[in-house]
């Protein structure tokens, strides 16, 4: 019986870890990162989505060039193993100034936002938890930013 | 009696176990790439033969341990070919056919790292098609694509349900659009997951050259095509979260020798003047923000001609590499 237990064990690790990281790679995916969009809009995904494993409480930057006159939306999401917030702030690429922080927005996990001239932005992301036990644990993040032209209104026409 | 039965029941179920075990095993290590232990043969052996031992004499620094430490924990979101051309090229300038690289260059790509230079020229190729409604010879390109992918040994992407959306799309400029991003993004997911990075920045680097090549070329009088000069100039921030990018596979010699082609194109485009105004940040309705201000590109022929000569010679140099 030793011997079958002696299996079993890297059997589920294997199992575990494979789907581990498969779930981990297509998070973004799931329904726990849905984005809502207006209706009256035609968004679609910007640059390649990403998810991974991140530690909480650390940050994680993800690095972006966002093209000029156009409306982003930027959706955020982790696995909910812990109570957790996610910070999420948006750093100038070149000045490293901080332009955007979500804690000042009750820390919401989607919102959207206007980019008038192409820029390099750092995406800065921090899966936050109060719990003792989540600290330095590992849990899957997802991120993905969604474009649409830039919405003329009648006081941009000329 | 029982007990006997009891033992077989074991004994079958050690053995059922084991077979699950080998199984597995075997599984896991094709994780991600069909062919994986084929492509990890084909990588090692690169990684032996391209690890350049004369690279303190090139004229770009070596990362450091620490420096590739560190930029390995930052997530680059790099755009598609696709993105990268429609940000560009406006919707109705005109096709030019002559831009593409034919497809029967295919052949005299012998080795993994013009393959892969190639694989990304081609991927550009067929979102370019795409992008234009040249249905048809969009779908040879992707089938050079798929042969390409082969060489280089990525698989499990080129299936028949692709075949039909693509077969069933051909009438949706949009939907291909799409298809055409989730290749290439799918592509470079398998070879992240494989750990095939030199790969991944030879095929990317491909990409990029040969979208600032399209755009460059359909510039053809720089007074009357000053917008897409200025997007053009826009790319030196993309040029340069890629080359950083890229710096962190530095030690493959293909790798080093196509970033030295990227930082030139990305130096001179960061050489033109710029107007900077301050950035700010606004607050509109319902938490909607807006970010205003940045630098304003001040176009300057003489920079665009040098860029345009540039990415003519490096292009061409990936394009026309006769049996390399």
């Amino acid at each position: 019986m030793n011997l079958f237990r002696i299996i079993l064990f890297p059997v589920l690790l294997l199992v575990s870890s494979h789907a581990f990281s498969q779930d981990c790679k297509d998070f973004y995916k799931s329904k726990d990162c849905y984005v809502y969009v207006p209706l009256d809009r035609d968004f679609q995904l910007y640059n390649q989505a990403k998810s991974a494993y991140v530690e909480i409480g650390k940050p994680t930057i993800f690095k972006v060039v966002l093209y000029g006159k156009k409306d982003f939306i930027v959706g955020i999401c982790a696995g909910d193993k812990y109570y957790r917030q996610i910070r999420f702030r948006i750093i100038d690429g070149i000045t490293h100034t901080i332009l955007y922080d979500n804690k000042d927005f009750d820390f919401i996990e989607s919102f959207g936002f206007t980019v008038e001239k192409t820029q390099p932005l750092d995406l800065e992301v921090t899966v936050m938890s109060k719990e003792k036990a989540a600290q330095s644990q590992k849990v899957c993040l997802g991120i993905q930013i969604l474009w649409s032209n830039v919405q003329e209104t009648p006081s941009s026409k000329k | 009696m029982n007990y006997s039965l009891k033992k077989e029941h074991i004994t079958n179920a050690k053995h059922i176990a084991l077979c699950v075990v080998i199984f597995l095993i075997l599984t896991q290590c094709n994780t991600g790439n069909q062919k994986g232990n084929a492509a990890k043969q084909t990588d090692t052996l690169l990684k032996t033969e391209n690890k350049d031992t004369s690279l303190k004499t090139a004229n770009l620094p070596i990362l450091t341990a620490k420096q590739r430490d560190s930029l390995s924990k930052i997530n680059f979101m790099l755009p598609s070919p696709d993105e990268i051309l429609s940000e560009i090229i406006p919707a109705k300038t005109a096709f030019n056919s002559s831009l593409v690289n034919p497809r029967n260059n295919i052949d005299s790509y012998l080795g993994t790292k013009y393959q892969s230079l190639n694989l990304g020229v081609y991927l550009t190729d067929f979102a370019y098609l795409n992008l234009n409604d040249q249905k048809n010879d969009a779908l040879e390109y992707f089938k050079t694509v798929r042969d390409l992918a082969q060489k280089v040994n990525i698989y499990g992407l080129f299936n028949q349900s692709m075949y039909d959306r693509i077969q069933n799309n051909l009438t949706r400029k949009d939907s291909l659009g799409e298809i055409s991003k989730e290749v290439y993004y799918k592509m470079l997911d398998i070879l992240e997951s494989a750990k095939r990075n030199n790969i991944y920045a030879l095929i990317a680097s491909g990409a990029i050259i040969e979208a600032l090549y399209i755009s460059t070329m359909t510039v053809k009088n720089y007074t009357d095509y000053q917008k897409i000069a200025e997007k053009i100039f826009e790319q030196k921030y993309l040029l340069d979260n890629f080359s950083e990018f890229t710096s962190q596979f530095d030690e493959d010699k293909d790798v080093r020798s196509v970033l030295i082609d990227v930082i030139e194109l990305k130096k001179i485009l960061e050489s033109s003047p710029n107007q900077k105004t301050e950035k700010k940040v606004l607050h509109d309705k319902k938490d909607h923000i807006i970010i205003n201000g940045g630098e304003e590109v001040i176009l300057d022929e003489a920079t665009f001609k040098k860029f345009k000569d540039n990415i003519i010679r490096t292009r061409n140099s990936i394009t026309n590499a006769v049996n390399k």
